[in-house]
């Protein structure tokens, strides 16, 4: 925090502590998610002791192999089947519907206003969950004002116009994505509709954060000229905010003036931890002009 | 015709009300006939009562005692007005007067009828040379039926060295027996396993809700405003309510009322002036009291010439007095209080600024009147008022936030001294309290948000009685009982949105919402062994109706204080002490061992889940739990003396289950320090030069152990904790030293100085403010680390200058 200024920086001076923490349990990592218009994905890892050496760009040790997931909608069912890739800066695998499956039109593709069951039996393991996709929000506008931070003068700040329902209870989450680039959430990716309740409102859209490379904070946040950029807001529903919400605060907040935050997951079963999340897709793009 | 109660409103208001205090009222009754019967046997007796001064500002004294020469058990102890009343068989008498730091004084009596006599004490320091009376009442902690209270005087917090030369009496007290501090150099305490929002702070009556300035590095009490302190960790008498561990009462200094006198001081963090004397002599005395920080003031010029133009922190308070002795029979003081702290941050390349203001302000009107030589009547109007408001700014975004709580209260008091056996009192206090837990309007651009407003109303109660009774030589009985209620009224909204349809329920102004009310018997008892050693005994069962939930282990600016309400239940607790008092060497020694145990229920904690949110209400976040504490405190004293100081040692177990946190697991509370050892130590070399020093050792605060670690698909690192509070690493101990000197110590005329020259943390113990991981991705690994974060790791030494004249 802020305040902390006058008193402590004096002559504060901090160390690094080597206590031998206790390990935790084993626990299978769930990442799943479906969004509206596209087919489930999970992704199964692992969890690494906090003082472990667990290298997760190794694939095969890091990631869950040969599980058992079945995704469904009460009235179909898919399985998912696992899938590498290495197009990301990991060699990830994940699970999704079968490409027959797929092409031919008979997997399961996320609707809004449905309801989604997850099923996983992975090395002994049975974990479970279900969400919800939330009707998405439609954004009305995207427009762009350029911006100069000290000597970088090419900056640009993106804003969205979006119309929240006129009914409180109403979560999101955001993206964006730059060029071909990956789709990446925002650094504080989740917000919901407290303050912003039935508004019609601008508001600013931060640039999303690739936490695998070092994040330059004095630029964060913002677009540059050229870029071509697409805004990614999604509808969910209250268990899905509540994980990013607490994952988000999770590291951030540990410090003299506050507790710690406990994730809040919806991944039922021993075990296992994670998320099952609903997504209401809306997209909207702009080209933000070289100069 | 009789009128009757036909108000709804009103009738529901009383009607809780009414039961209990029948219940006191019985006992009233029951007290009264049992000193008619007593009474009536004895022989003739008169009253000798008065006011106890300082000889040279007037100034009352305290808790002096007055008591016979020949029979030291007859006597009695000032009030908080310096009121003494003592019931004497008529004829000759010799009384003594004493109290620490004053030269005892004789008097020979002849008591024939009623006698009102006003005594002024001498201070020793004024005395060519040192004269020590060990009189026979410096026993007063062997011979009271009170346990677990310690009073200290402004002078004796003076002696303790001080952090940064600031005299501070939060950060004294946390070198009692009892009592801890969260983490170094902060003023917030925890009493004998209890939260820091459990304590009742009253300055001259009036409740100040938040005790810190600068996150608590600074207690908003100015040591020069102030005449007493008096903490209470257990056995609290009925006279006091509304906190379940401990009350911390200060009073301030009424003025000097003989002549102008005004004291200052320069420190490295701030300066102080005070400025006191009489308006009308030995009738009417003013005090004004101020102090100012300036540290970053000092640092303007530079950062003005950064893009943080603009950014500054600073603190501030005035205490004020003006009193009025109308007759022997009435008096009049008006108090306040007024302190904010102000923190101003801007980034200019980000469009960015900040404007924090928070502070507490309290005022009371105190009316003292004297009925006879037995009655004492006291009756105070009291405002009190505490507020946070953060203003922030960034590009097309601004935001104000408010919070804050204000009470409007009046208080009465009635001391009884029925008889030499029996000093009673009776009194209540009725709160209207306006809590703005949340308040925030912003906005986006053009837009506007939402405003949010959360306000909440209450009224809340109390009527006590409590009895002295000094049954025999050895036994001595004080007894209490209050009856406290507490009502939530309206305007009140809340929606509810359980089972998937929406509830809303509505309340009009001054409807009732909630009440709850409840009994609270107080019991203390002194059992004398022989001369120099006693037993104590000692229940109280106390309710708590406000609350301050943190879940964080320090005193915060934006702590918000809520009420009890329809989802919210009053904290209780209750607690169970024994103790072992004995003195040695003719009172020069004092020692003690004090046993306790304490039950707590409908404690509040956020959940393990909770995030802090713009606009949110709070109560919806909270965790309700129950929680035990036990421990025993050692205490040594030398109280007399060139050498004079004390040790203590602490042993606490704490306690929490509640069901949302831990997995609904035990877990230790955030500030328990098992071991807790404090020293203070005063040697007064001579006239010229006094030296000082403390030295602290506490285990460990726990912290919670990061387990593991996992990685999203957008590279975030999510930590998974162990159980709560169950690490700690590194004791905490550090010494502090003192040195005062006064180069011309008999100077009568013009300005006195005093140097104070200090070192906080001498030896430069690397003690751990706070624990925080890093977990961080490099290369396809994790790289997590655990860091300690020492704020003072090397010796802060200052040296400040205090003027009086």
């Amino acid at each position: 925090m802020l305040f902390l200024l006058a008193a402590g920086i004096l002559s504060s001076c901090e160390e690094e502590v080597n206590y031998a923490l206790p390990a935790g349990e084993d626990l299978i990592i769930v990442e799943g998610r479906i969004e509206e218009g596209y087919p489930p994905f999970v992704v199964l890892t692992r969890n690494s002791p906090f003082y472990g050496n667990t290298n997760f760009s190794e694939a095969d040790s890091f990631f869950v192999s040969n599980a058992e997931i079945f995704v469904s909608d009460g009235e179909r069912t898919s399985q998912l089947f696992e899938y590498q890739i290495d197009s990301l800066s990991v060699n990830a695998k994940l699970y999704s519907v079968s490409l027959e499956e797929y092409l031919s039109g008979e997997s399961i593709i996320g609707e809004a206003g449905k309801h989604y069951s997850l099923n996983i039996n992975a090395e002994g393991k049975n974990l479970s969950s279900t969400t919800y996709i939330p009707r998405s929000i439609p954004m009305d506008s995207i427009w762009f004002r350029r911006d100069t931070i000290g000597e970088v003068d090419s900056l640009a700040r993106v804003f969205v116009t979006m119309t929240d329902p006129d009914s409180i209870g109403n979560f999101y989450r955001y993206f964006s994505q730059v060029d071909q680039l990956p789709m990446w959430p925002g650094y504080n990716s989740v917000f919901d509709d407290r303050i912003i309740n039935g508004k019609v409102f601008p508001t600013p859209i931060d640039k999303g954060v690739n936490r695998f490379e070092e994040i330059d904070f004095e630029l964060f946040g913002y677009f540059s000229l050229g870029d071509s950029v697409t805004v990614r807001l999604s509808a969910i529903d209250e268990r899905t905010y509540d994980y990013w919400n607490t994952l988000e605060a999770n590291n951030s907040n540990a410090g003299p003036f506050a507790g710690i935050t406990v994730i809040d997951d919806n991944i039922e079963g021993q075990g296992g931890f994670g998320i099952w999340g609903g997504y209401g897709v809306q997209e909207i793009s702009i080209i933000i002009p070289e100069d | 015709m009789s009128r009757k109660i036909s108000n709804p409103i009103f009738k529901s208001f009383i009607q809780p009300f009414t039961k209990p205090f029948v219940n006191s009222l019985r006992v009233v009754f029951f007290f009264v006939l049992l000193f008619l019967s007593i009474s009536s046997f004895a022989q003739e007796k008169f009253t000798l009562s008065g006011f106890i001064n300082d000889n040279d500002s007037g100034e009352s004294l305290i808790g002096a005692v007055v008591y016979l020469k020949s029979n030291p058990q007859k006597g009695c102890s000032s009030n908080s007005f310096g009121f003494y009343s003592l019931t004497l068989e008529a004829g000759q008498h010799v009384i003594l007067i004493s109290y620490l730091g004053y030269q005892n004084q004789e008097l020979s009596i002849d008591l024939n009828a009623d006698q009102e006599l006003n005594i002024d004490l001498l201070p020793t320091e004024l005395t060519a040379e040192e004269v020590i009376v060990v009189d026979q009442r410096t026993d007063e902690n062997v011979n009271d039926a009170k346990m677990g209270t310690i009073e200290l005087s402004a002078e004796k917090i003076k002696s303790i060295p001080a952090f940064m030369g600031e005299v501070d009496i939060l950060k004294s007290i946390q070198l009692l027996p009892g009592v801890q501090s969260v983490s170094e150099g902060t003023g917030g305490f925890y009493v004998r396993g209890g939260g820091a929002n459990q304590n009742l702070m009253l300055l001259d009556d009036a409740i100040v809700y938040n005790g810190g300035h600068l996150l608590g590095f600074f207690s908003v009490f100015n040591a020069d405003a102030i005449k007493n302190t008096k903490l209470i960790k257990g056995g609290m008498p009925a006279e006091y309510g509304g906190r379940i561990s401990s009350v911390l009462d200060i009073s301030m200094k009424n003025g000097n009322n003989k002549r102008l006198e005004v004291d200052g001081g320069l420190g490295f963090i701030s300066s102080r002036l005070t400025i006191q004397g009489p308006l009308k002599k030995e009738k009417c005395s003013f005090l004004v009291s101020g102090r100012r920080t300036y540290l970053l003031d000092l640092a303007q010029p530079y950062i003005n010439k950064t893009e943080y133009a603009g950014t500054n922190y600073y603190f501030y308070d005035i205490n004020a007095k003006l009193n009025y002795i109308i007759s022997q029979k009435d008096r009049l003081y008006l108090s306040g209080y007024f302190g904010r702290d102000v923190f101003d941050y801007s980034s200019a390349e980000r469009g960015f600024s900040l404007q924090i203001p928070w502070g507490n302000a309290t005022a009371s009107l105190r009316w003292n009147h004297l009925f006879n030589e037995k009655m004492f009547l006291n009756t105070t109007l009291i405002f009190n008022d505490y507020n946070f408001e953060f203003f922030g700014q960034q590009e097309e975004f601004d935001f104000t936030l408010f919070s804050g709580i204000r009470d409007y209260s009046i208080k009465t008091d009635l001391d009884i001294y029925a008889s030499a056996r029996h000093k009673l009192k009776i009194g209540g206090q009725y709160f209207y309290h306006i809590f703005t837990p949340n308040r925030s309007v912003g906005n986006l651009g053009d837009t506007e948000l939402d405003e949010i407003l959360f306000k909440r109303y209450a009224h809340e109660a109390a009527v006590y009685v409590q009895d002295e009774f000094n049954i025999s030589e050895k036994l001595l009985i004080e007894f209490g009982l209050r009856a406290s209620m507490f009502q939530q009224v309206g305007p009140y909204e809340r929606t509810s949105f359980e089972g998937g349809s929406i509830d809303t329920l509505k309340y009009e102004k001054l409807e009732p919402v909630k009440t709850y009310s409840g009994l609270e018997p107080r019991l203390n008892l002194r059992y004398k062994l022989d001369k120099t050693s006693s037993l104590k005994g000692s229940i109280s069962s106390n309710k708590q109706y406000v609350h301050l939930v943190s879940n964080s282990a320090s005193t915060l600016p934006t702590d918000v204080w809520v009420p009890s309400t329809d989802l919210v239940k009053p904290q209780q607790g209750i607690q169970y002490a024994l103790g072992y008092f004995k003195n040695f060497d003719n009172n020069k020694y004092e020692s003690s061992i004090e046993v306790f145990y304490r039950k707590l229920k409908d404690q509040i904690d956020y959940s393990d889940v909770y995030v802090p949110e713009l606009g949110e209400e709070l109560e919806l976040n909270f965790d309700f739990g129950k929680g035990r504490v036990y421990g025993f405190e050692l205490f040594f004293k030398k109280a007399i003396g060139d050498l004079n100081g004390w040790i203590g040692y602490t042993y606490t177990n704490t306690q929490n289950t509640f069901q949302k946190i831990n997995n609904g697991l035990p877990f230790v509370t955030n500030y328990d320090r098992p071991h807790d050892l404090a020293a203070a130590l005063n040697y007064d070399i001579n006239d010229k030069w006094q030296i000082g020093a403390a030295f602290v050792f506490a285990s460990d605060k726990p912290f919670t152990p990061a387990e593991s670690i996992f990685i999203t698909t957008d590279g975030r690192i999510g930590t998974i904790y162990g159980e709560r509070n169950t690490v700690r690493i590194k004791d905490y101990h550090r010494l502090d030293f003192t040195v005062n000197w006064t180069p011309k110590p008999n100077k009568k005329k013009g300005v006195k100085s005093t140097f104070n020259f200090s070192a906080f943390n001498v030896y430069g113990r690397k003690n751990y403010f706070f624990y925080y991981y890093d977990p961080q991705v490099f290369e396809g690994n994790f790289d997590n680390k655990m860091y300690g974060v020492s704020i003072f790791p090397t010796i802060v030494p200052s040296i400040s200058w205090n003027f009086s004249y």
